[in-house]
């Protein structure tokens, strides 16, 4: 379950291209503060204790900014173009007592009874919409696959759910399959055509026209 | 057979511009382990066939490839000894327009030795620089 993490931030005065590079610069992450009906506030936060936590798993988070302590949730994260970087992040104001939606990851651990068979465990789902309490976010919903057999599916709904957690994401989509391995079929190496051009079909009335 | 679109709303198309970087495609998004492009090019459709055989060869009979580019974009050139002019030359192949942080393939069901084996296979047959990315944690 996630605890609040603490974290130092600062308000920034100035905004812009040039002043958040020069942020990032010297070790700064920009991000903001919203929600609760308060203005939006632009702080930065330390980027190296900041992607500490992440690394934990951690959503929630105390910032102390000058005298004021404020509890927020980590909404959103802005990756550069190669998405290596976090270049900006996005922090919702939230009471400790409040029920939120958030978007967490599924990790599925053992190793199923059907790879012994020739099988091979696809994992189609990787994340999944859940609804808790901000002081009960779990880091991310681990699920034992040690059972599954050849061909079988599991489901939104077979998932090890922690208590006080409520799924959001459809609860018939399918999370993980062990497919028997296939051939892949032979391609050949034939003449390619060309592809079909779509014409727009002339009516009666153009067709007459144009004689 | 390499790959091409099976209709299209005009044969030849205009160079168009490769300008900036990728906005879209640019993570992993089915597989655990991808090739992500550095540079931008156009990319024929008998690389990406050549790049799909390397990886099946490098990873047997285990794993799924995903390829998340395809070959929309028809080039045309002219005949050899033919003068200029005379219109437009007829479509010879077709290509995927790359931009920096295009995710090319994507591996899964396969541990990170084999996906970096078959990626590096893949990088030496591309005409762009490459790097091998993995799946990002779900972070918010």
């Amino acid at each position: 379950m996630a605890s609040a993490i603490k974290l130092s931030a600062e308000t920034r005065e100035k905004l812009g291209t040039r002043t958040t590079r020069r942020l990032r610069n010297a070790g700064k992450l920009p991000a903001i503060v919203y929600g609760h009906g308060e203005a939006p506030l632009a702080i930065t936060v330390p980027t190296k204790a900041f992607f500490d936590s992440l690394d934990q798993g951690a959503h929630l988070f105390e910032l102390g900014i000058g005298s004021k302590a404020e509890t927020v949730l980590l909404r959103d994260v802005q990756f550069d173009h190669l998405g290596t970087n976090i270049i900006h992040a996005d922090f919702a104001r939230v009471d400790l007592n409040e029920r939120v939606t958030v978007t967490i990851g599924i990790e599925l651990t053992g190793t199923p009874i059907g790879e012994k068979d020739g099988g091979k465990l696809q994992q189609t789902l990787n994340e999944v919409e859940i609804e808790a309490l901000v002081t009960e976010i779990p880091d991310a919903i681990h699920h034992d696959v040690s059972g599954m057999k050849l061909d079988d599916a599991l489901h939104v709904s077979e998932l090890t759910i922690p208590a006080g957690v409520k799924v959001l994401t459809d609860a018939d989509s399918v999370v993980a399959v062990l497919h028997a391995i296939l051939e892949e079929a032979s391609t050949s190496d034939a003449a390619t055509p060309e592809p079909e051009v779509i014409k727009k079909e002339k009516t009666a009335d153009e067709a007459e026209t144009k004689k | 057979m390499a790959m091409m679109p099976k209709r299209v709303k005009f044969r030849k198309s205009q160079r168009g511009k490769m300008k900036g970087n990728a906005t879209r495609g640019n993570y992993v998004a089915y597989g655990e382990y991808g090739l992500q492009s550095l540079e931008s090019a156009w990319i024929p459709a008998k690389t990406l066939e050549a790049a799909r055989v390397a990886v099946s060869h490098a990873i047997g009979r285990s794993g799924r490839l995903f390829r998340r580019v395809f070959p929309q974009k028809s080039v045309s050139a002219k005949p050899l000894e033919v003068r200029m002019g005379s219109g437009k030359g007829e479509p010879d192949f077709w290509c995927a327009v790359v931009k920096p942080g295009t995710v090319l393939f994507e591996l899964s069901g396969v541990s990170e030795t084999v996906a970096k084996r078959a990626f590096a296979r893949v990088a030496h047959k591309m005409p762009v620089r490459t790097r091998f990315v993995s799946r990002r944690h779900t972070v918010a």
